[in-house]
């Protein structure tokens, strides 16, 4: 709660101080409408992320180190918190074979991908399953992602990648009536 | 509603685009710096087709792949630092000039708190609280102006408590020239009439029984004017509160005049019916005010008249003298506190007699021209005639 109000805070400080002081406009990242697939035990779900890593972000995928998205999701039903999970994007890149390899937690598939575009595409898009509550009806999705500090070994730190998003996590939420899809 | 900018609005002002400038040049210099950095950044290609290569151990194949790593590690770590640059940077930028904008703020208002304060002692002096004292502390000059403010307000305190008692001093000194005054006019005709019954009792004592009850019902009259005078004194503010009777003027002239006529040429000429809504001991006071004037002004043998006459629905009192007369330049003056140009007199004696005419909604006129004498005249509302045009009206 508090995680996600200073992040506004400091976001909102980001937008506003480069609005007045700066022409870097660094990443908008975003989510495109949230699909919803209802099955009679899971549910799949897809979400793409948009503007996510236009700028600077050739260099972090080339880094040799692991890079991860992270993407939390949440089933709300009022107040209450029905699930929550966070699945995991992968990227790591092989300099002698000038591939990446692409882990996606939510569906457990493990690619390797020739090119920059694809991966993008790739990592970008979202696609998992969450079982389902048969007491699910009127249901709020929450999907947000985030990027993963990476630890670099030379020079030995870690480099917050959240700076390329200005420090913004992007969400989508959406309600959905389970009953209906089913 | 009008918005007035104060000093501390312009200076805040002045200082936000001075400081918002500065920062925007600094910050532009800066930006110029990282993007020069960025390009040469970005001109180092070196593994682009490193993969492509054959190598000939598989030791070999790892130094390269390391090579290139710690190369891309590399590459991340300034990009990221220069981002971090910019970004912190901006951040840092923003809050320092929010802080010191705040804090600036502070140190303005703990500045101009002593100006406030000053404001509101200004005022409390403006309305009359010489009482009040500022704490002398502050920055060097605050404390000093400060600091004079204090000894004006003591020294104006200390102006204003000699002002009152010189002022109560004033009013006992009116007080007693106006109680003095007073009392002599009934002195007058009473020290008359002892005179008369000396002369009297000299020259032919038989005839004393006479004359003897006329003058002690002057003797009396007097003595019983003193006494309301001296009652009208005792609470000064029942002066203006005339106690009103509805009388006959005529009758309360001849009444009055008795007492003068013997010793000086009064000429009476009274026209009767008339009926005035007055205080009897006002009209008195008036009336004996303005005979003394006109004896004072006169040749002992010169005549003075006393006429009551009508003018619509008002009754006219006048007192003519053929005296000195008045110079047209003092007219104005007449009726002025303290203005006399008789030797004897305080100057107040017209002055009561303007008061106490109105106090009885009455009008009191004076002509005169210097050589020829004066004629007071009282203007007084006809009680009598306007019953009578009421009566008509209906």
């Amino acid at each position: 709660m508090l995680e996600g109000v200073i992040g506004k805070v400091m976001a909102g400080w980001m937008s506003l101080s480069a609005l007045m002081f700066s022409p870097y406009s660094g990443n908008e990242p975003a989510f495109r409408a949230l699909h919803l697939r209802a099955g009679e035990s899971y549910i799949i779900l897809q979400a793409k992320l948009d503007k996510a890593f236009d700028n600077d972000f050739l260099d972090v995928f080339n880094c040799g180190k692991p890079v991860t998205v992270n993407f939390k999701i949440e089933v709300r039903n009022g107040n209450k918190t029905e699930h929550s999970s966070t699945y995991r994007h992968t990227v790591t890149y092989d300099p002698m074979n000038a591939v990446w390899e692409l882990v996606k937690s939510g569906t457990r598939q493990r690619d390797i991908i020739t090119t920059y575009q694809k991966l993008l595409a790739e990592v970008s898009m979202l696609e998992c399953s969450i079982p389902r509550d048969v007491n699910w009806k009127h249901v709020e999705f929450r999907v947000e992602a985030w990027l993963q500090p990476v630890q670099l070994t030379q020079p030995d730190k870690t480099v917050d990648l959240m700076v390329l998003w200005k420090f913004r996590r992007p969400a989508i939420k959406s309600a959905f009536n389970l009953q209906a899809t089913s | 509603m009008s918005i007035r900018p104060g000093l501390r609005t312009f200076i805040f002002g002045l200082y936000v685009i001075l400081s918002i400038s500065s920062l925007i040049v600094l910050n532009q210099y800066f930006l110029h710096k990282t993007s020069q950095i960025t390009s040469s950044v970005n001109q180092i290609q070196f593994d682009e087709s490193l993969h492509k290569l054959s190598f000939a151990t598989p030791a070999d194949s790892s130094a390269a792949n390391a090579l290139m790593l710690r190369y891309r590690e590399s590459m991340l770590n300034i990009r990221m630092v220069l981002r971090e640059t910019q970004i912190y940077s901006l951040l840092i930028l923003i809050a320092l000039i929010v802080g010191s904008g705040v804090l600036f703020t502070l140190i303005m208002l703990r500045l101009s708190k002593p100006l406030t304060e000053l404001k509101d002692a200004t005022e409390q002096i403006r309305q009359g609280n010489f009482t009040i004292h500022l704490p002398e502390n502050g920055v060097h000059e605050m404390k000093a102006l400060k600091t004079s403010f204090n000894r004006m307000s003591h020294e104006l305190e200390t102006t204003q408590k000699r002002l009152l008692v010189a002022e109560k001093e004033m009013i006992w000194k009116d007080l007693s020239r106006i109680l003095a005054h007073e009392i002599k006019n009934p002195l007058t005709p009473i020290q008359l009439a002892v005179q008369r019954l000396e002369e009297k009792l000299e020259s032919d004592p038989d005839k004393l029984m006479d004359m003897l009850p006329d003058t002690l019902k002057i003797i009396q009259q007097e003595i019983e004017n003193l006494r309301l005078l001296a009652q009208d004194f005792s609470s000064f503010a029942k002066i203006a509160q005339p106690q009103f009777e509805t009388f006959d003027p005529a009758e309360a002239v001849k009444e009055i005049v008795s007492s003068y006529q013997d010793a000086y040429n009064i000429r009476l000429n009274l026209e009767a019916g008339h009926l005035i809504r007055f205080d009897r001991t006002h009209f008195y006071q008036i009336l004996t005010n303005v005979l003394q004037n006109a004896i004072d002004a006169s040749e002992p043998d010169s005549p003075i008249e006393v006429n009551i006459g009508t003018n619509k629905s008002f009754a006219i009192l006048a007192v003519k003298d053929y005296g000195m007369g008045i110079e047209q330049d003092d007219m104005n003056r007449i009726f002025e506190p303290y203005f006399s140009r008789k030797n004897r007199g305080t100057g107040l004696g017209l002055a009561l007699v303007k008061r106490l005419v109105e106090a009885n909604q009455s009008v009191i006129r004076a002509r005169s021209k210097a050589g020829e004498g004066s004629e007071f005249i009282l203007i007084i509302e006809d009680v009598n005639v306007r019953r009578s045009f009421l009566k008509e009206e209906i």
